[in-house]
């Protein structure tokens, strides 16, 4: 109310009014009785008002301008609440947020088309046409009695009848772009309800569901605040989320958060979209509960084609008219499917990518989503990726460069740091051609480095794959390097038309031939990762120079077999590592599929060759993409063979002993390793990949020894002489049993078939047997006994390793005859004691032996045969056992006895069995001399006891004294009869061979 | 000047000149505050704008350091009124009932402090809306909602609780301590229900709905005098009535309509030393003076919102210093105006 004072012409005006009114009016006005009723809201009725002469109060105003624009004074605010402030009722809580009203004091918009009845508006304006309280409120013309809608309204507002009366044109629903109603709801949300809203007749959607007409919480006259689209949520609480976590559960478009990468278009809000207060994305970013588009699902804007996705999402519209824009496939074409909706659906997909295709359960759910197409019967059935096809699931991590290409979490989420290798980890769906996102491809064309939805153009130097193999960059320059074999090998490179880039050479992406995706064709018959290599190093491959040979280091083997633990963190050998200090490195191993195994698995190519690493060796003749440097010490070699690592440490080493000599491949130990000098881990000979020329199939392994030990070789110093141990010696033959090992003649060990050959007796590996960390024969000039040269048993000073074949001639210890009881300081004819080389070295010796006849390793003594002669080395004049010579020591040798065939009593036999006779080179014969051997056994004290020897010099008698019988008499009744005796007698005694007068 | 000559030179000229001599008394106040006296000059000043209070500032409260450090830390504290429905005030205080706000000002004018009462016991105020003061630091609040009189001591503290179910809605309470009734309205029942002081029994009920005399139309706001009398905001009957201790009608003051001394929505209605009687009138926005005999002796205020003009006033209280405390609902403060009285 405005401040006027009242001027004489405003007092003329007031009168002539006042006059006016009271003659039009007086005779309605005089039933209207100004002291009742009706002047309590009514006051300018009152009579002051129309007497002429009376002063009033309030000036006369029956259409006060107040703030919401001209109207009838009894329906200004002030003459409600004079009353209704809390004394008769408090109406003016009703009244708070007044900047939310309905508006008031406006004219309605052109579209708003107030109904009329019998030619009157049903809901009148004010005298200037505006809105006012009296528009839709009014004291007069209610039902009092009606007690749904006691507000004075001029209509029942009966599911919002009366806000629809103005506007109807909100409530046509989504297909002219508004909300919903009287759809009915399953539950009425309890926010909505406390803040006042009400709902249809059946619990449905009706204006007053979300809009608040006096006192609404925000603009818009919303029941509830929406600036973080909490009302939407109220009843779209399924969608409603408020992070990125909540709507991948949801499998919603997010809401509620601020995107970093998207950026909303000013031409969107322009259209109407909305932004949070923080300027995060609500629902009403992408809809409009009124004036959206129709038929766009209340969208902002349509989304034919997703062109309502793209305005935000930009960077992905290059997917546009690209192989992968399948609306011409999906034939969708009804506006409401669109290029997302083919993978991505914002409401009800899965995950927080809102997959349209739902991957399940899968652990990759992108790639999932790419094979849903690309596999048989699939739209892109033509483009799989075949059986062997880059990894996926491969965790990014692994890679140690900064990552190029993303990685994504199982549900497909990009991520900066890590994440699983997948398929968009190199393809970008949504654009073509990395390069120029204008290229869209011709949509048939099958595509090549430079587009298929690459993220990066795989261009000659293999830069897509170098992005994150940046470790294969070593290849470069190598012989492996593609480039140098199509310049180097032309003819062969040619045969090969993939053979382009450094890369794609070798592997295919995607439908490769086999394991690593390997481009060739793998070798057919070896395990998957060692055809791949097979595959050029063969005869009519590319590296047809560079083939492995037919004697070549095992492949498809398991680890464990030469004792290796594997695990992929770790390796342990059962046999002591020698060098502890440095644990085991891990090598890849794999399984029979070809891939790579976390627990024990195969050897192949791979486990030793990396072939993209071209580090080790200085010179290209040393270049063998080892995963570890094959150094001088052997290094790689000692990390499987831990039980042949002791090499090094003996004089076998040949950096020690001969660093000079080479082997056939003419490489010293020093230019490749120390086990080279013996082994070549390709090409080499016979089983054990001789490193040395082998003239014969008879014995490599003996061989490959000798071609060292013999005159002119590297250890000329140790040659096995003339006479020496025999091998090729058939154990089951020559009626022996042992455990030591036993080899065919090829080299491999045969412990039921083999025979006897060097590395029997010697480990050439180990210089002192059970301790492989002695270093006492790392030197050329050491010399060794009984105890070291590589035996595999000690001989010194009991023998073991002999009497391990030899075991019937164990007995031999503790009797006379062990040298260690009857002459300790005894030397034999290499000047050798007992002490040094054991007991048996003192009569024979397995090398450079003074006779062939048993090794004999002491000059002969005399005799008629060759057996005496080795008996009387001792027991002749002024030797060791010259008192031990019987007076007539010889049988008399033109004496031929016959031997039955299974030789002479075994212990055990009492009494069975011959007694051997020998011919006179000292062989046992069945008819042939008898010699010392035919009566004594020289090996054993006393046949009658299965021991060794008392251990000191005793005297013997005729039940011991290495005598074969167990009786005094058997020995020669045997042969003599059981008359022998007095036959003996008769010849031996006092009267024997006295000239008798029969014989004379 | 003898008092009943100064209200009889004004009655005459009020017949006299019957529209121009109240129109500028009404309509030409200085926004300076200076000349916001009534009736005019050269006529005896019998009433002066004095101050208006909105904020504990408007008492001269200075925060001091400690309290804006607190205020620092804790955030700043709302103090301001929503809704003033009645002022009353004792000795030191001025109490203020806002049920917009849900709580009762007390503004201390002798420390210059500020409280803000919001519960009552444990429970929150609901509708404080009428006040009363015993001057000896007891105040009575009636609380719509609650449906109840609580007698509050000096720190907020309910001593005593008067009235129960009888009560509909309970609005203008008014005390009489030396005959030892606390008169309640009971708008809706259209009567005005008297309970002992001391008993706390209900021990009368006034009136019924009617227009008769003794009967009312929505009471609303009580007043006492010095005799004890009661004075009644008759609501939708547009009148005061004034009763003797005892609940009989002796007078009504005033009638429906827009002539001087008339009204539309008379409000709350207060008596100073001298028996005059101040109606605020929510309808007019001012404050009419009548004497005893319910003859209009001046009128101040206007639609407004500067000093000495009215927005809805409500409640209005008379202190023993004869300051006229008007409370000015919509424009959220209580205008004071000093009684210069007679002779002064």
């Amino acid at each position: 109310m405005v401040e006027r004072p009242m001027n004489p012409t405003a007092a003329c005006w007031l009168l002539l009014f006042a006059l006016i009114t009271t003659s039009f009016a007086s005779e309605a006005a005089r039933d209207i009785s100004p002291k009742r009723e009706c002047s309590i809201c009514h006051v300018m009725w009152l009579n002051e008002f129309k007497k002429e002469d009376a002063p009033t109060l309030i000036p006369y105003e029956p259409l006060p301008v107040v703030d919401t624009g001209k109207q009838d004074v009894v329906s200004t605010e002030r003459m409600c609440f004079s009353c209704h402030d809390g004394y008769v009722m408090d109406s003016r809580f009703a009244w708070e947020n007044r900047e939310h009203f309905h508006p008031v004091g406006v004219e309605p918009p052109a579209n708003i088309k107030i109904p009329k009845k019998d030619g009157k508006d049903i809901f009148p304006l004010n005298e200037d046409g505006k809105i006012y309280c009296g528009t839709c409120h009014s004291a007069h013309g209610i039902d009092w009695e009606e007690t749904f809608s006691p507000l004075f309204l001029r209509v029942q507002n009966r599911d919002s009848s009366l806000c629809l009366a103005c506007h109807l044109d909100r409530s046509t629903g989504p297909a002219e772009g508004n909300h919903p109603v009287y759809k009915p709801l399953d539950a009425l949300p309890e926010a909505l309800k406390e803040g006042g809203a009400k709902f249809g007749s059946d619990d449905d959607v009706i204006c007053q569901s979300c809009h608040r007409i006096h006192g609404a919480a925000d603009d818009k006259l919303l029941m509830v605040d929406n600036d973080q689209s909490q009302l939407c949520g109220t009843c779209h609480s399924d969608r409603y989320v408020h992070s990125r976590e909540q709507a991948s559960l949801a499998g919603n478009h997010p809401v509620n958060i601020r995107s970093d990468k998207v950026k909303i278009p000013g031409s969107l809000l322009e259209q109407g979209a909305k932004l949070g207060d923080e300027g995060e994305i609500i629902c009403q970013t992408c809809h409009r509960p009124h004036h959206a588009e129709k038929d766009a699902s209340i969208l902002v804007s349509r989304n034919d084609e997703s062109s309502l996705c793209i305005r935000c999402h930009t960077e992905q519209k290059t997917i546009y008219e690209t192989k992968h824009d399948l609306t011409p496939l999906s034939g969708t074409g009804d506006g409401q499917k669109g290029v997302c909706d083919e993978c991505h659906v914002p409401h009800g997909g899965q995950g927080p990518k809102m997959w349209a295709r739902p991957p399940g359960e899968s652990d990759d759910a992108v790639a999932a989503t790419c094979l849903s197409c690309h596999q048989d019967d699939g739209m892109a059935e033509q483009h799989q990726v075949g059986q062997h096809s880059h990894p996926v699931g491969r965790d990014m991590n692994r890679i140690d460069n900064q990552l190029v290409l993303p990685g994504y979490t199982a549900s497909g989420v990009q991520q900066e740091q890590g994440g699983k290798v997948s398929c968009p980890s190199c393809h970008d769906p949504h654009r073509w051609d990395p390069q120029n996102p204008e290229d869209r491809g011709s949509g048939t064309e099958a595509g090549n480095g430079s587009n298929r939805f690459l993220r990066v153009r795989h261009a000659e130097d293999g830069a897509l794959c170098m992005s994150c193999h940046s470790d294969k960059k070593k290849l470069a320059g190598s012989p492996h390097d593609p480039n140098r074999i199509a310049t180097e090998f032309p003819d062969r490179a040619a045969l090969l038309p993939q053979w382009t880039n450094s890369c794609n050479s070798c592997h295919r992406v995607h439908n490769g031939n086999g394991p690593r995706m390997w481009a060739l064709d793998p070798e057919e018959g070896v395990d998957p990762v060692s055809s791949t290599c097979l595959s050029c190093h063969r005869e009519e491959g590319i590296a047809g120079a560079r083939t492995i040979g037919e004697h070549t280091h095992p492949i498809d083997t398991p680890i464990q077999r030469i004792g290796i633990l594997a695990s992929a963190e770790r390796w342990i050998a059962r046999v002591t590592n020698l060098f502890e200090r440095s644990p085991l490195i891990v090598l890849p191993l794999f399984d029979k599929g070809g891939d790579r195994t976390e627990q024990g698995g195969r050897v192949t190519c791979a486990t030793c060759h990396d072939p993209h690493i071209h580090t080790t060796g200085e010179s290209e003749r040393q270049a063998r993409f080892l995963r570890i440097p094959d150094d001088r010490e052997a290094s790689l070699c000692r990390n499987c063979h831990t039980d042949k690592a002791q090499v090094t440490l003996s004089k076998h080493n040949l950096n020690i002993t001969a660093p000079e000599a080479t082997n056939v491949e003419r490489e010293t130990v020093g230019e490749s390793h120390a086990c080279a000098a013996c082994h070549l881990p390709h090409n080499g000979s016979g089983a054990k990949m001789w490193a040395g020329i082998i003239r014969s199939e008879n014995d490599p392994m003996a061989e490959l020894c000798l071609g060292c030990h013999e005159e002119g070789g590297v250890a000329a110093g140790k040659k096995v002489g003339e006479h020496s141990h025999p091998w090729r010696v058939d154990m089951e033959s020559a009626d022996l049993d042992t455990q030591l090992p036993l080899f065919r003649d090829t080299g491999e060990r045969d412990a039921h078939d083999g025979r006897v050959s060097c590395a029997t007796c010697h480990d050439p590996h180990q210089w002192r047997p059970g301790e492989p960390r002695d270093e006492s024969g790392a030197s050329a000039d050491v010399e060794g006994n009984g105890r070291n040269s590589f035996l595999r048993l000690p001989t010194a000073i009991d023998s073991e390793l002999c009497i391990e074949c030899h075991g019937d001639k164990r007995w031999v210890r503790g009797t006379d005859h062990d040298l260690a009881v009857t002459s300790p300081d005894a030397r034999n004819a290499q000047g050798q004691s007992v002490e040094f080389n054991g007991v048996c070295s003192q009569c024979h010796t397995p090398h450079n032996a003074t006779l062939e006849n048993r090794l004999w390793s002491r000059a002969p003594g005399p005799g008629q045969d060759a057996m005496e002669e080795l008996c009387r080395s001792c027991h002749s004049h002024g030797k060791l056992a010259a008192n031990k010579q019987p007076g007539r020591a010889r049988h008399p040798g033109d004496v031929k006895a016959v031997s039955t065939e299974g030789g002479w009593p075994r212990p055990g036999q009492d009494h069975g069995g011959t007694f051997p006779v020998y011919d006179a080179e000292g062989n046992v014969v069945r008819q042939g001399v008898i010699s010392c051997p035919t009566c004594h056994d020289p090996h054993r004290w006393s046949v009658s006891a299965e021991a060794e020897g008392p251990g000191e010099n005793r005297e013997g008698d005729a039940r011991n004294s290495f005598l074969r019988s167990k009786s005094a008499y058997g020995l020669c009744t045997n042969c003599h009869g059981m008359d022998s005796l007095f036959r003996y007698k008769y010849f031996h005694g006092e009267s024997s061979r006295a000239p008798h007068r029969l014989f004379r | 000047m003898h008092s009943k000559r100064f209200w009889l030179v004004t009655m005459l000229l009020l017949s006299a000149a019957w529209a121009a001599p109240i129109a500028s008394a009404a309509e030409t106040p200085d926004p300076d505050g200076e000349n916001l006296v009534w009736p005019p000059a050269p006529q005896p000043t019998r009433i002066r704008f004095l101050n208006s209070i909105a904020t504990p500032e408007d008492i001269g409260r200075n925060k001091g350091w400690f309290r804006r450090v607190w205020e620092f830390v804790r955030g700043p504290v709302t103090e301001e009124m929503r809704k003033p429905m009645a002022v009353t005030a004792d000795t030191r205080r001025i109490y203020v009932a806002d049920p917009a706000a849900k709580c009762i000002h007390v503004f201390d004018e002798v420390d210059g402090d500020y409280e803000r009462w919001e519960r009552v016991g444990d429970d929150q105020w609901t509708f404080p809306f009428g006040l009363a003061s015993d001057g000896e630091g007891t105040l009575y609040v009636v609380d719509s909602g609650l449906r109840a009189v609580f007698a509050l001591d000096s720190d907020g503290d309910v001593r005593r609780r008067y009235g129960g179910k009888e009560l509909a809605r309970p609005t203008g309470v008014a005390l009489d301590a030396k005959r030892g009734r606390l008169y309640v309205t009971d708008t809706p029942e259209h009567n005005i229900k008297v309970y002992g002081l001391d008993s706390g029994e209900l021990i009368q009920v006034i009136g019924d709905k009617g227009t008769e005399p003794g009967q009312f139309r929505y009471p609303s706001y009580l007043s006492i005098d010095a005799e004890g009398r009661l004075y009644v905001t008759d609501g939708l009957n547009a009148r005061i009535q004034v009763l003797s201790p005892e609940g009989e009608p002796l007078n009504t003051i005033g009638q429906f309509g827009d002539g001087s001394g008339d009204f539309v929505s008379p409000k709350g209605v207060a008596v100073d030393r001298d028996g005059h009687v101040y109606v605020t009138d929510a309808g007019f926005d001012n404050v009419q003076v009548f004497d005893r005999q319910g003859r209009l002796l001046i009128y101040f205020g206007t639609t407004g919102q500067s000093n000495a003009h009215f927005w809805m006033p409500t409640g209005a209280y008379i202190d023993d210093r004869g300051r006229i405390l008007v409370a000015d609902s919509y424009n959220q403060r209580v205008q004071v105006f000093q009684y210069v009285g007679e002779g002064k």
